[in-house]
């Protein structure tokens, strides 16, 4: 009774997907021309001589169906699609993420399929548009020049990007790794081998992060070390920060917080602490780790991430407006934040190196010292007595929606804000 | 008799439906502002305010010191300088009990407790808190009974204390919060934090020992904002720092309106910092960037 109830399920399921994927109805009913799903198409969509001559060819062009994902009379959609290629791609792979993913690849959850498949044929494996690594370079070209440059290279890389990364969706491991980051390591790199243990100091890392310290794709030092590298962690001196190798708990610090970094930071922790303002992530439970790897990074300062990245993590909004602006001011687009902001802490609103009114964009523009236009301490702005003119009176200093980083859209606009008798 | 039961219904559905907008929407009318101490002389990027029925206390930033003004018919009057050594970069200010006022200083990161009669009382040392010993406060407000309520972004959580300091309870910081900004007690006991970050204000009824969320996902209406305020009617007014206005979320977190916008004349903000509740239905914004305190009127 069971087997037969599943069997009945099982048929209605394949009747379904199978008329989903084809067009509904059959030939009959349509008064279609013999090969009108297909074979008549091919004699105007002649180029498909060529694609058909291909290894690997999509299953329903194999079977001469092109209604299977066009309509041949009206589309709302691109190529005459009879859905959004996002869609249409779903409608017979409905299960390329899973239910649970811990991370999904952009373009999958975007519904790009088309960057890295040929929906008709290919000479590859998949349908895939190019081979291997240099598929994935093609979307991720810089990483692709740093793994080609790099000195000491990692050979799973060297492999293919599929050695430790999935391409869909992974259900282990961020970034699409195949399982969790120490557990894709460890599945090479055995940690109990002398000379491992040797090199990591008799301590315990299989529990800690490899790529805190190490560059799975590469490096230009030995040991595949990231490029910038804490100074007691070259040296080898882990027991600086950590307890002794031989103690009952190895990997704990010797003191919480600021206070650990403070041992040798000393001048700089007290300058920071002796302005006005101090950035307030500083003071949070992660203290200096909120923003830097204790051990290794890519990133000068031995930052987590490149310095944008870093700072748009929490101040979104800022990223926000600056994907609107029109003008944008050079050091923001670049993610150079540091080039006006002290991060750790300032005198001035904003964490600004100098006044961010005036004192600070003369640190590049010049013009300010011969603006004809009132400008610095002495001017008095005429909307407000409590405040001077400065760069920032007109300009606002990450870039606007206008030209030339005005508040307001015509400079007409931005000069009646103060000369009101001017205004027409 | 249908006719006049079918127009009654009608009168009545349209009084409901008035009196619920008049509930909800209102109108922030510039009322007045000042720029200047009893003395004249300006103020200077002033980061915090905090009212009462008839004063309201100012953290004149840049200057390094406080400012009272009292509240005389919707306007700000005196402006009296209190300048104390133990405050030189006074951020978060609130009105606590016996008339005193607790002032986050932005240097020492201390909170110091001003006397009515404008002196140094003492710095608020918390009594009996649990680990971890050292508290970073990045914020704070006092409820009605006096309790005080401290942001302490070191041990992610929020520390409750009776009027002396002595720890009742804490709260710890909702799971995947982001950066908790401030903190504000309805009439009713309820307390509401601000995530600047994740533009959320999650919510802990009395007696509750944990934070849900009460409004997510606000992007859409700010910036990025860092003060938050309630009223009698459990209504919630976020001061947007970023984009320069003030967001007002109903008792159950919906967004009711968005007012005031960027600029420099009277009615205009930039960069406001801390926004309270005054006597009168007042809104009072420490207009930073403007260097000035702008008073608004709810209507």
């Amino acid at each position: 009774m069971r087997v037969r109830s599943v069997t009945s399920l099982l048929v209605v399921i394949v009747l379904t997907v199978s008329g989903q994927c084809l067009a509904v109805g059959t030939d009959q009913q349509f008064n279609l021309k013999p090969g009108a799903r297909g074979n008549l198409c091919l004699k105007c969509h002649d180029s498909f001589k060529e694609k058909m001559a291909r290894k690997v060819i999509h299953t329903p062009l194999r079977k001469k169906e092109c209604s299977g994902c066009h309509n041949p009379h009206t589309s709302s959609h691109g190529k005459m699609l009879a859905s959004s290629t996002k869609m249409v791609c779903s409608l017979c792979h409905a299960t390329m993420v899973s239910a649970k993913p811990r991370s999904v690849h952009k373009v999958v959850a975007d519904g790009g399929c088309m960057k890295c498949h040929d929906p008709h044929s290919s000479d590859y494996k998949n349908s895939l548009v190019k081979e291997g690594k240099s598929l994935c370079f093609t979307c991720h070209k810089s990483l692709g020049e740093k793994i080609a440059k790099v000195k000491y290279k990692h050979a799973p890389v060297e492999k293919d990007c599929l050695s430790c990364h999935l391409v869909h969706s992974s259900d282990k491991g961020l970034s699409l790794l195949r399982s969790e980051t120490n557990a894709l390591c460890l599945g090479c790199h055995q940690s109990d081998k002398p000379l491992f243990m040797k090199k990591h100091m008799n301590y315990p890392v299989a529990k800690a992060l490899c790529t805190g310290c190490h560059n799975p794709h590469g490096s230009d030092s030995p040991g595949l070390l990231h490029k910038n590298v804490h100074s007691p962690v070259a040296k080898r001196m882990c027991n600086q920060c950590h307890m002794e190798a031989t103690s009952a708990t190895p990997l704990k610090i010797k003191t919480e917080g600021i206070g650990l970094c403070r041992g040798c930071h000393n001048d700089m922790v007290n300058k920071t602490f002796d302005k006005n303002r101090l950035h307030w992530p500083l003071l949070s439970k992660k203290g200096c780790l909120a923003c830097h790897n204790p051990h290794a990074s890519e990133d000068k300062g031995l930052l987590r991430e490149p310095m944008a990245q870093m700072c748009y993590k929490c101040h979104d909004d800022t990223m926000r407006r600056q994907q609107k602006n029109i003008s944008k001011h050079e050091p923001v687009a670049e993610g150079r934040c540091g080039e006006c902001h002290d991060p750790h802490s300032s005198n001035f609103l904003f964490l600004t190196k100098k006044d961010h009114k005036f004192e600070l964009c003369l640190n590049c523009h010049d013009w300010g010292r011969h603006s004809s236009h009132p400008i610095g301490e002495k001017s008095v702005d005429p909307r407000n007595k409590n405040l001077t003119l400065g760069c920032v009176s007109c300009h606002r200093s990450h870039g606007t929606e206008n030209k030339k980083m005005f508040f307001y859209k015509t400079t007409t606009e931005v000069c009646v804000q103060c000369h009101e008798k001017l205004a027409r | 008799m249908i006719r006049s039961t079918c127009v009654h219904i009608f009168l009545l559905a349209t009084v409901c439906v008035y009196s619920a907008h008049a509930a909800t929407a209102v109108k922030f009318k510039p009322q007045a502002l000042t720029n200047q101490d009893s003395k004249n002389a300006p103020l200077k990027n002033p980061e915090g305010v905090a009212c009462s029925a008839t004063s309201v206390l100012v953290s004149d930033t840049g200057n390094g010191r406080l400012l009272r003004y009292n509240l005389v018919n919707d306007d700000l009057k005196e402006g009296t300088e209190i300048r104390l050594p133990q405050i030189t970069y006074p951020l978060r200010i609130k009105f606590a009990s016996k008339g005193e006022v607790l002032v986050l200083d932005g240097k020492s990161r201390k909170i110091v407790r001003v006397a009515a009669n404008n002196t140094f009382v003492a710095f608020l040392e918390p009594q009996n808190v649990p680990a971890p010993a050292t508290i970073v406060t990045r914020s704070l407000t006092v409820d009605s009974k006096g309790n005080i309520y401290l942001v302490d972004i070191q041990g992610d959580r929020l520390l409750i204390l009776d009027p002396n300091g002595v720890f009742i309870r804490q709260i710890t910081f909702p799971a995947d919060f982001g950066y908790i900004s401030d903190v504000a007690v309805d009439q009713r006991g309820t307390i509401l934090i601000l995530d600047s970050m994740k533009d959320s204000v999650y919510r802990a009824l009395v007696n509750e020992n944990n934070f849900t969320v009460m409004a997510k996902d606000l992007q859409n209406y700010l910036f990025f904002a860092v003060s938050i305020e309630t009223d009698s009617q459990g209504r919630v007014y976020l001061v947007d720092q970023n984009d320069n206005g003030v967001i007002l979320l109903g008792q159950d977190g919906s967004f009711l309106g968005r007012y005031l916008n960027f600029g420099w004349k009277q009615g205009q903000i930039y960069y406001p910092a801390q926004g309270c509740l005054a006597g009168n239905d007042i809104f009072v914004i420490a207009d930073r960037d403007n260097s000035r305190i702008q008073l608004f009127k709810l209507q």
